[in-house]
């Protein structure tokens, strides 16, 4: 039997493998690309600003 | 002209002229081989081309000519030139029908800006193409991510707040175009781009849905989020904020135990003892530096004074400023008198010292919330409620009639017998015990 998705209190440890996939994505069901068998992705990502969050060349 | 190139160009210019956009879509996308084979011509093409009126035409040429351009390459200038001139022209009913060509361009052209260290030149650029390629304001789309990835390399944030600031309800597919790394780094580069401003709470919000958004395998981008996460719920609330129940096992499983240093901190900001939050900063201090979190760090430290200072002011009327400093671990009555100056300024405390003796008298909030302003300023939070409570029941509505969701909310009553009837529905429920 495939559990119906419902409240939060029936997960309390997150939603887990009783998620429907189908619908964790919401109406676009776009969000579940990171459904692969891949243990880490996205390792390429541009993150190099700089520390955009010192101020303290300001004070 | 290669005769390839002539046919293309007759046939765009045929089928624009019919208004044939279906099929001109077909088309484009056979071409694409030829169009790259003959790249070396392209720009021959594109002047043949108009951009307002063959639009789809020159977003295919233009889509291989960027693929062939390296960012060493001396015509980025025109390409830049060129790929301008195309998004503010071209014509937003073309576009409608291949939305996919159009996020491709300009994710080719923002990474030859990137590459090329001009990324101010692609603001409004996108911008633009945002306007065009949306279907209305409350849409995401891909360019979305591009352009805060663009303000944030160029350190000029304010072209995204446009976009940043409005409550976004749904994606634009985009034709399968559009992928969840978009939706990640937009919400990933957004916080970013609130917390180098300073406005905390939308960052943490934003930090929150990439952290949430359903997953099984750990992306870097969450992972980068989880930390800021933690981080600016320190300087809001003071603790790490619980991870919310509807974030996927990934994040509490791995992600978590991936952000140790971060934890630390947390466990030592629940301490209130600066000597100990320092001693982990100091500690992890190359992590920090390397996440290029440093500067976050610091203000959570700067947080947590501030906060301890606050407490402060729930114990005491009257305080010497050397009291303040040494009860708050500063180290002098000149740096208490700035931190509580800059509280005073932004709100945060009431209070005014006399320099004569130095001590603070703090006092109560002067707000008697009977102002015309304050009215207005209800008002206007209850008609933003209002909108979102009127959204949230279209949308329920919207749901409630869409055929998958009766099909599935119908399901376990053909395949399971009544047992399993769906939570909610009483009646049902009550007649099947």
């Amino acid at each position: 039997m495939k559990p119906s998705l419902v409240a939060d209190e029936m997960f309390p440890e997150g939603a887990g493998p009783f998620m429907d996939l189908d619908e964790a994505g919401g109406s676009c069901g776009l969000l579940m690309d990171l459904t692969t068998n891949e243990k880490a992705v996205h390792g390429e990502f541009d993150n190099n600003f700089d520390d955009l969050f010192d101020d303290d060349d300001i004070n | 002209m290669a005769s390839a190139l002539e046919h293309y160009v007759n046939t765009v210019t045929t089928l624009t002229a019919q208004g044939n956009y279906n099929e001109m879509v077909k088309y484009i996308s056979k071409s694409m081989e030829i169009l790259s084979k003959n790249s070396a011509l392209l720009d021959t093409v594109l002047a043949t081309l108009q951009p307002s009126i063959h639009t789809l035409g020159v977003l295919a040429v233009l889509k291989v000519r960027l693929q062939h351009t390296s960012h060493n390459d001396a015509n980025i200038d025109t390409i830049h030139a060129t790929v301008a001139e195309f998004i503010n022209v071209c014509c937003q009913e073309q576009i409608k029908y291949a939305p996919d060509l159009m996020a491709e361009l300009c994710e080719s052209y923002s990474d030859l800006l990137i590459c090329g260290k001009c990324p101010m030149r692609g603001l409004e650029v996108l911008r633009t193409a945002i306007f065009k390629i949306r279907e209305s304001p409350y849409h995401l789309t891909s360019i979305h991510s591009h352009l805060a990835h663009l303000c944030l390399a160029s350190k000029c944030f304010k072209p995204a707040l446009h976009f940043l600031d409005i409550d976004l309800m749904d994606i634009s597919k985009e034709n399968g175009y559009y992928d969840v790394k978009h939706f990640l780094l937009y919400y990933y580069y957004g916080g970013m781009i609130y917390a180098a401003l300073k406005k905390y709470q939308r960052a943490h919000y934003f930090f929150q849905v990439c952290i949430s958004t359903p997953a099984l395998a750990v992306s870097h981008i969450m992972l980068e989020g989880f930390k800021k996460f933690v981080l600016l719920s320190l300087i809001i609330d003071g603790k790490v904020e619980k991870i919310p129940k509807y974030a996927s096992l990934v994040v509490s499983r791995f992600i978590k135990p991936l952000s140790t240093a971060y934890m630390d901190l947390g466990t030592a900001y629940a301490t209130n003892n600066p000597d100990e939050v320092n001693s982990v900063v100091n500690k992890h201090q190359e992590v920090f530096t390397r996440d290029q979190n440093m500067g976050l760090v610091k203000q959570c430290v700067h947080a947590m004074y501030k906060m301890n200072i606050q407490r402060l002011t729930k114990t005491f009327l009257t305080l010497s400023l050397a009291d303040v400093a040494n009860r708050v671990h500063l180290g002098s009555p000149q740096q208490a008198q700035k931190y509580i100056l800059h509280m005073i300024e932004d709100g945060e405390i009431h209070a005014s010292i006399n320099q004569k003796d130095g001590m603070v008298v703090f006092l109560d909030n002067p707000e008697k919330y009977n102002s015309p302003d304050m009215f207005g300023n209800l008002d206007k939070n209850l008609q933003i409620c209002m909108a979102v409570e009127r959204q949230i029941q279209a949308m329920e509505e919207e749901i409630m009639v869409n055929p998958q969701y009766v099909q599935k909310l119908l399901g376990p009553q053909d395949e399971d017998g009544p047992h399993s009837q769906p939570l909610g529905n009483n009646s049902q429920a009550s007649s099947s015990m």
